[in-house]
């Protein structure tokens, strides 16, 4: 006999908790934490909802097989953006083929590559701010992270000769991720109709760079070149269609979670000049000899991964992850039952206190928890975030130009950055400005 | 030292294979992530060095070692 799911206060009819879900997120689930323990269950417009908390029940949603725990339900917003037949528009065995081959694009050997296009794109960015100057780090870093994406998955060349049109309809498909996307997405709204329209826009443009590819027969260290040369488990190729598809999910999956944490990393170096000093000693070590920003030179910065793995804990760029109870789910001594969603926290887990003591406190000394579902910013298990080492590996090819060639300083109140909880995301509320000089040479 | 890998966090990365090819290979799995293959289970001392950089190295923290 299973145990009754505790229940958050304060639910209204019909809306249930959504006004005070709306207003403020991570309070929000964190009073359902205190109220509740490690799974306590809510209600938005009707829909109920449980959040998991606490390093167990984090880890036993994040070990769920797809059949228990779906992710489809909980995208729906997203397939138009996609594409037909593109991942969560697809069975769940194409869904896992789709997902191995987005991996293979992040795998180790490609990695070396990205480390040396990266560090180019971020100099190539920085030559234009000039000496010094006073600049939005938001705008800056979404910018940069389009630019490092872009080289990294289509190519330098295509970077190269990049033009607006491609940014404005990249931009076109951002806007259409709005809340009623994920009630229904084929609405007859501006915004849906710029998106159909930039989705076939920007197919052409793909099927024409992998036109010219397979007839030049020349390889590139690029996510495109993956994509183009698997192959599915029945023999076949992606189309052109899928290709574009599986190019702008893997963007949209690490944009604005990369852009969101560089600005945050940059902030908190700022707010903790006593840290920001150690990371600069290690850099300084690591670049004695004018080395390059090296794939390898990266792997030996243990303080730079600390301080942004603590940027990670204290601002996780996706504060929940939602999945849908596809058959009956038993924790402990709940069930679950089918329908409901479930939902884990990264905003929830790392504020934590009895994991990580004193949670306000940014410390990137702070011991790892020895829980490997402790520290969640990347989810965890077998949909962990398949870039996860990429983006850390971008981070760090970031703050090892930034820190070695620029110096910065606070423009507002130190207090006075924070987050904007009012979109679909938690992100950094525009404008964050900082001061910068270039260093004497 | 006896190594132990958690299939459940493997997306098949590479990083051991490259860090410790002795111990460490990756295999394709139709149908899903490529996994993680343990060539040689208790490994001799010597390579106890390249094994922790596999371990490290992994992001999916799949990898432990006992003893």
């Amino acid at each position: 006999m299973s145990k009754p799911i505790p229940k958050a206060s304060g639910v209204k009819p019909e809306t249930g908790h959504y006004d005070e879900y709306s207003v403020n997120q991570p309070k929000f689930l964190m009073r359902v934490r205190q109220e509740c323990g490690d799974i306590g269950e809510y209600n938005l417009m009707g829909q109920p909802h449980v959040l998991m908390s606490g390093p167990d029940a984090q880890e036993a949603w994040c070990r769920a097989p797809d059949e228990v725990l779906g992710q489809s339900a909980a995208y729906k917003g997203v397939v138009p953006i996609f594409g037909k037949d593109v991942l969560f528009d697809t069975t769940l065995d194409r869904l896992k083929q789709q997902l191995k081959i987005q991996v293979d694009a992040l795998r180790y050997q490609n990695m070396k590559e990205y480390a040396k296009v990266i560090a180019d794109e971020v100099r190539d960015f920085t030559n234009k701010w000039g000496e010094s100057g006073e600049l939005d780090m938001v705008d800056e870093f979404l910018r940069l992270t389009l630019y490092t994406s872009t080289s990294c998955l289509l190519g330098v060349e295509f970077r190269r000769d990049m033009t607006d049109e491609f940014s404005q309809l990249y931009r076109d498909l951002e806007h259409a991720v709005i809340a009623i996307a994920f009630i229904d997405p084929y609405l007859p709204l501006p915004e849906f109709e710029a998106r159909d329209k930039a989705r076939v826009r920007l197919g052409e443009m793909v099927e024409e760079i992998v036109a010219k590819r397979r007839a030049s027969g020349k390889e590139y260290g690029d996510a495109l070149n993956t994509f183009m040369t698997a192959t599915y488990t029945d023999g076949t190729q992606m189309s052109p269609h899928e290709i574009t598809g599986l190019l702008i999910a893997t963007m949209f999956a690490g944009h604005h979670t990369s852009s969101g944490t560089a600005t945050w990393t940059l902030i908190e170096f700022l707010r903790n000049p006593q840290f920001m000093a150690e990371v600069k000693q290690e850099l300084a070590e690591v670049f004695a000899d004018g080395g390059e920003v090296s794939h390898h030179a990266m792997r030996a910065m243990p303080k730079l991964e600390a301080f942004i793995r603590e940027v990670l804990r204290m601002h996780p760029p996706l504060s929940t992850l939602i999945r849908v109870v596809e058959q009956d789910f038993e924790y402990k001594d709940y069930l679950i039952p089918k329908g409901y969603r479930v939902v884990m926290s990264p905003g929830v887990a790392h504020k934590i206190a009895e994991v990580f003591p004193e949670p306000e406190k940014f410390d990137m000394h702070r011991p790892e928890p020895e829980h490997l579902f402790a520290w969640v910013a990347f989810g965890g298990g077998r949909h962990k975030c398949a870039g996860n080492a990429f983006a850390i590996l971008q981070l760090k090819a970031i703050f090892a130009t930034l820190l070695l060639d620029f110096d910065f300083e606070l423009v507002d109140p130190k207090e006075s950055y924070t987050d904007d909880h009012s979109g679909m995301t938690v992100k950094p509320l525009a404008p964050m400005k900082v001061r910068f000089q270039r260093k004497k040479q | 030292m006896r190594i132990k890998v958690d299939l459940d966090l493997c997306q098949g990365h590479s990083v051991c294979m490259e860090e410790c090819p002795e111990v460490f290979s990756v295999r394709d799995n139709p149908g899903g992530y490529p996994q993680v293959m343990v060539l040689q289970e208790s490994p001799e001392e010597a390579l106890r060095a390249k094994v922790m950089n596999a371990v490290r190295g992994c992001p999916n923290r799949v990898i432990s070692v006992e003893g």
